[in-house]
């Protein structure tokens, strides 16, 4: 039993960074990073033998770090991602961020106009730098779905700010 | 479709991928191992067990000097730090981490025993912990060095600030400290036979039982209350020696 939870740390630290990269994108304050990581660790040591019979680690790593950051917004977590704000209030000064809060309001701002499953897709993707099939994994969809929603969530954006002459 | 068009389209497509890519991204400071005290989730500080450790053994020591009961307890710490050597043997509540200590106390971890060990020289503080796992991880620190052995071979070796966290905890000084903190804040009270010692430190609770004719310690714990009120017992000491003769090179690898 100890070496199975020696195992879901190992894994855990190799895919710290990329967790770590796409929470900061998620949930902005630190604090809270740092405690829904803590989360996603306590959950998998939960069950280590669930763990150890997964095909897809990453995926199933994934899923439960989505699952934690839903409680957490579930919660009244301290900040959740903007979805009122016009595209016309969009300029393009606020497409030029130079620090991490600024970009972090732009990226959820931009995301914020796309359906979930599409900025999920991106996120995953451009966030974590994750394959598309491992996207496909997470989000127990076909490959080339993974592809679609990622394209056309791009690609909807690409209009949107054509349209505003700000790209 | 025009290619010129396609080929515009295929870099604005580009270019708003480059947008939602993060280019000023945070340094990574986390460990799975950090103690987080919020969302419910008690990490006790491996200071606190710490220092119930040196509580543990400072009563454990004999005292010859008819006083009260808190007395009696102040009265040990002085042969705590002045003793050359200290072996404990303990069950702790805990999980694995990824930090130098490899396991450290949570309410939701397994049981495990181990042993530590502390030299005191005088001039430096040599710690010794023998986990009792299936892989035999030790960890020791001297002086400004970290090592880390697995079935007795080296895993991993480093320097470490003198102030580490962990170190420093065994570090009879600050050991010392954080039991004046503990005595402060302490219920002691009297019973037939024993002195009990209680300190509460938020959802932790620290007890001591000791026999009043020769201070010896009868029963140490340290316990976690969750929010339904269920008490999980976190560090249980299982015997406690001062003076003893530790092996040599047990801190050299």
């Amino acid at each position: 039993m100890a070496n199975r939870k020696i195992n879901i740390l190992q894994f855990l630290d190799a895919e710290k960074d990329k967790l770590f990269q796409y929470l900061s994108y998620r949930l902005y304050d630190i604090e809270d990073v740092k405690d829904v990581l803590q989360n996603l660790y306590l959950k998998a040591l939960s069950d280590p033998r669930q763990f150890d019979n997964v095909i897809n680690k990453r995926a199933y790593i994934y899923r439960l770090l989505r699952n934690e950051c839903i409680n957490y917004f579930r919660k009244g977590g301290k900040f959740s991602p903007l979805d009122s704000v016009s595209w016309e209030a969009l300029s393009a000064e606020a497409l030029q961020p130079e620090d991490f809060e600024e970009e972090f309001v732009m990226i959820n701002r931009l995301l914020g106009f796309l359906p979930e499953e599409q900025s999920e897709a991106i996120r995953l993707r451009l966030h974590s730098d994750l394959s598309f099939q491992d996207i496909a994994d997470i989000m127990e969809v076909p490959l080339p779905t993974a592809k679609a929603r990622y394209r056309y969530g791009i690609e909807k954006l690409r209009g949107s700010l054509k349209r505003l002459n700000i790209l | 479709m025009d290619p010129t068009k396609q080929s515009n389209q295929m870099t604005e497509f580009e270019k708003v991928e480059s947008l939602l890519t993060p280019k000023h991204q945070r340094n990574v400071d986390f460990k799975f191992n950090e103690r987080r005290g919020s969302a419910g989730k008690i990490f006790w500080k491996i200071g606190g067990i710490a220092a119930m450790l040196a509580l543990v053994v400072t009563v454990a020591l004999s005292s010859i000097f008819p006083a009260s009961a808190s007395q009696k307890i102040n009265a040990g710490m002085e042969n705590l730090f002045n003793a050359e050597t200290v072996k404990v043997e303990f069950t702790l509540r805990c999980m694995p981490v990824s930090g130098d200590e490899v396991y450290a106390p949570h309410p939701s971890g397994e049981i495990l025993d181990g042993t530590l060990y502390v030299l005191n020289t005088g001039t430096q503080v040599c710690n010794r912990i023998d986990w009792h796992d299936k892989d035999n991880n030790t960890i020791i620190f001297k002086d400004k060095e970290y090592v880390h052995l697995r079935d007795g071979e080296l895993v991993e070796r480093h320097s470490c600030n003198p102030v580490n966290e962990f170190a420093g905890i065994f570090n009879l000084k600050s050991l010392r400290k954080q039991l004046g903190t503990i005595m402060d804040d302490a219920d002691i009270t009297t019973k037939g036979e024993y002195i009990y010692l209680v300190h509460n430190k938020g959802k932790i609770a620290l007890s001591g039982k000791f026999r009043k004719d020769n201070n010896m310690l009868v029963e140490a714990t340290a316990s976690y209350v969750d929010p339904q009120g269920c008490e999980v017992s976190l560090l249980k000491t299982n015997s406690i020696h001062a003076g003893v003769n530790l092996p040599e090179g047990l801190f050299d690898k």
